[in-house]
């Protein structure tokens, strides 16, 4: 009994041995499409930041034809992310209120720095131009 | 004593000690506080105690560059000058309006706010204004209404409205100058020519005509030009008879470096609630004097800029729907427009945005920390309570359908549409921009004064920068967005760009002859007793409206001539 | 002895809703806490004027706001210490009828019990927020499930136990005992 359980013992071991960086390679997919997906979830999240929709359409395709095309809506959310206190990690861990305090907070911030441009003559947040421009152009679904 | 020309004798030859040329602010301020001294004074008007047309014309002359009033009609020729349709707007000068800016070529006056500060009080009184208060924290301890949050990029003024009724020197002062022994009045009497010696190194005599033919001559000790901004360099070009350049000329400085304060609608502020209070930049009353305030850049933001002072004036459009709908009674409708976003000032665009930075702004509760259930903070509770703004802004929710009419009543205005906001800029000094004679002569045989009045490009760049930095400073407030309705790259200036009847800079005062035309104590460069009194000798414009300083430098003229005179 | 017949072990119900009614009263406190808190050192929220209100240009004012959630640990641990060393119950368990008695003679609890109790229950939520608060920490993202997990383990442990003693009480030697009907006058205070 002994023999055969150090045996199986010896065997789970060298299994497990082989198995760990099997695991930890196999994970890396699935590490990167969680990212993207909690990328797409932040622009959903942050669209929903956004009652008024169609408003947003405009105003953020305005944005976008000041830009120049070519710009899509990750790069939008992985910019303004980047910019909120504590990052991109914390605008993913925060709840729908605590994530529309730090997007206020960084509008206040840019005006504070005067990072503003000019839609129209309307003198306008980099921010608020961005988040206009991600809600615009993710699609509303329905409130679950 | 108060006399008509048209009555002297063809010929006459007048004498005094003082001859002041001009009943307008500059000369009355300058006649009043020579009255109780022991010197002669002369005062000459070129018109009468009301407006008459035919001297009125005497003011005809063209315009080129930027378009301008007719030049008569943007001043008038009659007993109390100009003051006969003034705004009635005073602001004391700041002291960087004094101070050379090395980014404004021509900047710096030769004195300081210190010279001229000790006449700023009687000024005030002259003009009938009842207190020496221009510090906008005064002016709000006492006032309902509360100017926009102050910020290091955006600050408040106030100006002080002299109410109509008092506004004309004219009739303010006529009867006093009439009673005062010392002072002869003249009316009719229009100066042609200003006589000098030789050397055209003093003055000699002042020739002067009436409309009806006749010609005489005033002979001073001392004399002062106080005939406006146009008049001024016009007089002192044509009398060129021992300098064919013109008197106080010999720099070619006369004329040049007109200055006004040009204003045009520059653009619009979009509230980011409806029950914005903007009245404190409205003309209002506070403890019985009129105020208004406005904004502008504080002077170091001005110097990082490199920019002109530039005055954002503000006109708060109320939505008209509202009156209609409390007159008809129609309370679905007064609720529904105040909680509609933005009518058609903002237009659609703004509309638009105006929805999206609403949707941002977050209802933050901030809670008790610790509290095991969230709670709100005290200190929330109690400006929830205590601030009538937020109450305000409840009351269409809280009172459900009884909203409409008792709205009004509760935020004591209509719903704010938008505020237009129009830019005036303290142009910087142009040399290009100036008062010429030419050929044709008017009903006396005087050449007419020609204006070509010129900006730059740091005068548009200013405005426009002005409401960048100021537009920032709202939104960061949370008071609003702001639209720049000027164009940058736009070579043209928008066609709503006018002037404020402000004729300045044409006999700017500077220590150098080259530089300028007059000296500190306004003494015309190379003219021992010719003096100028008025706009003329602004080397500035000033981030305020002139005429209050305009009085303060003749009261600081008139303590001069009274020391060197005596 | 007859009255001891006359309780037994509180159940999960019963202390969930003393516990509620305990952390409504709690609140009330530390509410009244941060008032007085704001008063002596100054505001924890401070409003810019042109706000709107609850929303826009609202600053937390860090250091007073530390304050609050450190008098509201100190508040907590009072209550429920304090309330449970004198009065053997705190003011939600005497509402519903429970006490809290030692695990051995079913006497009162001392204060070392007390603390210790505390430490294991009131203490890591306050705790959380003290860190939370001083450190502008997102406080639910960071402490949200280690919290959760540890009043699981609490609550798990209490339902599990033939006594009703969760891993707190075995921490503290206390047990938690409802009374069944109300007893004479004469017999209240013996357990």
């Amino acid at each position: 009994m002994s023999w055969s359980r150090r045996i199986s013992r010896r065997r789970f071991l060298v299994v497990a041995a082989a198995t760990v960086p099997a695991a930890a390679a196999a994970l890396e997919p699935w590490r990167a499409i969680v990212a993207v997906r909690r990328d797409h979830s932040l622009a959903a999240r942050l669209a929903r930041l956004v009652a008024h929709r169609d408003s947003a359409r405009v105003i953020g395709g305005e944005y976008l034809q000041m830009l120049g095309g070519g710009v899509d809506r990750l790069q939008l959310v992985a910019a303004l992310a980047s910019e909120l206190p504590g990052g991109h990690r914390a605008a993913g861990a925060a709840s729908a209120e605590e994530l529309a305090e730090l997007v206020a907070g960084r509008v206040r911030q840019d005006f504070e720095d005067e990072r503003t441009i000019s839609l129209r003559g309307w003198i306008v947040s980099v921010t608020e131009a961005r988040l206009a421009a991600i809600a615009g152009t993710t699609p509303q679904r329905p409130a679950a | 004593m108060l006399s008509d020309a048209r009555e002297l004798p063809d010929g006459a030859e007048l004498e005094g000690d003082v001859c002041i040329v001009g009943a307008g602010a500059a000369g009355l301020a300058v006649a009043r506080a020579l009255i109780r001294t022991p010197l002669r004074i002369i005062l000459l008007e070129g018109g009468g105690l009301q407006f008459e047309s035919d001297t009125q014309s005497l003011y005809e002359g063209p315009v080129a560059g930027v378009p301008y009033f007719p030049l008569d009609t943007a001043r008038l020729r009659f007993f109390g000058g100009s003051t006969n349709h003034w705004g009635g707007i005073c602001r004391r000068f700041d002291p960087s309006d004094f101070e050379r800016r090395d980014w404004i070529p021509g900047s710096g006056w030769p004195i300081g706010l210190a010279d001229v500060e000790p006449y700023y009080s009687a000024a005030r009184e002259l003009v009938q204004l009842p207190t020496d208060d221009w510090d906008v924290d005064q002016w709000e301890e006492e006032d309902e209404l509360e100017a926009f949050p102050r910020s290091d990029r955006m600050a408040t003024r106030v100006s002080q409205i002299v109410p109509k009724s008092k506004r004309s020197f004219g009739s303010a002062y006529s009867r006093e100058l009439e009673a005062a022994e010392t002072v002869r009045c003249y009316l009719h009497a229009n100066v042609v020519e200003i006589d000098t010696n030789e050397a055209a190194s003093a003055v000699t005599k002042l020739r002067v005509a009436t409309l009806t033919g006749k010609r005489m001559s005033v002979a001073a000790r001392y004399f002062v030009l106080a005939t406006g901004g146009i008049e001024n360099p016009r007089l002192l070009l044509a009398s060129n008879r021992r300098r064919p350049n013109g008197l106080g000329n010999d720099h070619d400085l006369v004329g040049r470096y007109f200055i006004e304060h040009p204003r045009f609608e520059a653009g619009v502020l979009a509230p980011a609630r409806r029950t914005l209070q903007a009245g404190f930049y409205e003309a209002h009353h506070v403890e019985g004097t009129e105020i208004q305030g406005y904004l502008a850049l504080p002077f170091d933001v001005q110097r990082s800029e490199q920019l002109v002072d530039v005055q954002l004036l503000m006109d708060p459009v109320y939505d008209p729907r509202f009156e209609r709908a409390l007159e008809s009674d129609d309370v679905d409708s007064l609720e529904s427009l105040v909680q509609d976003r933005g009518g058609g000032s903002i237009g659609d665009f703004g509309s638009n945005l105006m929805k999206v930075v609403g949707d941002l702004t977050t209802g933050r509760r901030f809670t008790v920390p610790g509290a095991p259930l969230p709670v709100p903070h005290p200190d929330v509770v109690r400006k929830l309570v205590a601030s009538p703004e937020v109450v305000r802004d409840s009351i269409p929710d809280l009172l459900g359908n009884i909203a409409g009419f008792s709205y009004k009543r509760a935020v004591g205005a209509a719903p704010l549409d938008a505020i237009t906001i129009r830019s005036r800029i303290d142009q910087a000094p142009n040399r290009d921009s100036r008062v010429t004679l030419v050929r044709e002569r008017d009903a006396l045989g005087m050449p007419r004064a020609r204006l070509d009045w010129r900006l730059s490009e740091l005068d548009r760049h200013s405005a426009v920068r002005t409401m960048e930095i100021i537009g920032a400073a709202v939104a960061r407030a949370g008071l609003g967005r702001l639209r720049v309705m000027v164009d940058a790259d736009d070579r043209s200036w928008p066609t709503d760009l006018a002037g404020g009847y402000h004729h300045m800079g044409t006999t700017r005062m500077s220590d150098a002859p080259e530089t300028g035309v007059v000296d500190g104590a306004c003494r015309v460069h190379g003219i021992a007793n010719l003096f100028v009194a008025g706009s003329s000798v602004f080397t500035t414009g000033g981030s305020s409206t002139p005429t209050l300083t305009i009085v303060a430098l003749a009261l600081r003229l008139a303590d001069h001539l009274k020391r060197i005179a005596a | 002895m007859p009255a001891a017949s006359a309780f037994y072990f509180a159940d999960i119900p019963n202390r969930a809703i003393a516990l509620l009614v305990d952390v409504i009263l709690l609140t009330l406190v530390a509410f009244v806490g941060a008032a007085i808190v704001s008063l002596l050192a100054g505001p924890a929220v401070e409003f810019d004027t042109a706000a709107e209100g609850v929303g826009d240009a609202v600053e937390l004012n860090h250091g007073v706001a530390t304050l609050d959630a450190c008098l509201s640990l100190v508040l907590s641990a009072g209550y429920f210490a304090l309330s449970w060393v004198r009065l053997n119950a705190s003011p939600g368990q005497r509402l519903i009828g429970i006490r809290v008695a030692a695990d051995g003679d079913r006497a009162g609890i001392t204060a070392g019990q007390a603390m210790a109790r505390w430490t294991a229950l009131g203490a890591p939520f306050a705790v959380a927020a003290v860190l939370a608060t001083a450190l502008s920490l997102n406080g639910v993202a960071i402490f949200g499930i280690p919290l959760a997990t540890w009043y699981a383990v609490l609550l798990i442990t209490t339902a599990r136990s033939s006594t009703k003693q969760g891993l707190h009480d075995r921490l503290a030697g206390t047990i938690v005992a409802k009374r069944a009907t109300p007893l004479p006058p004469s017999a209240a205070d013996a357990l």
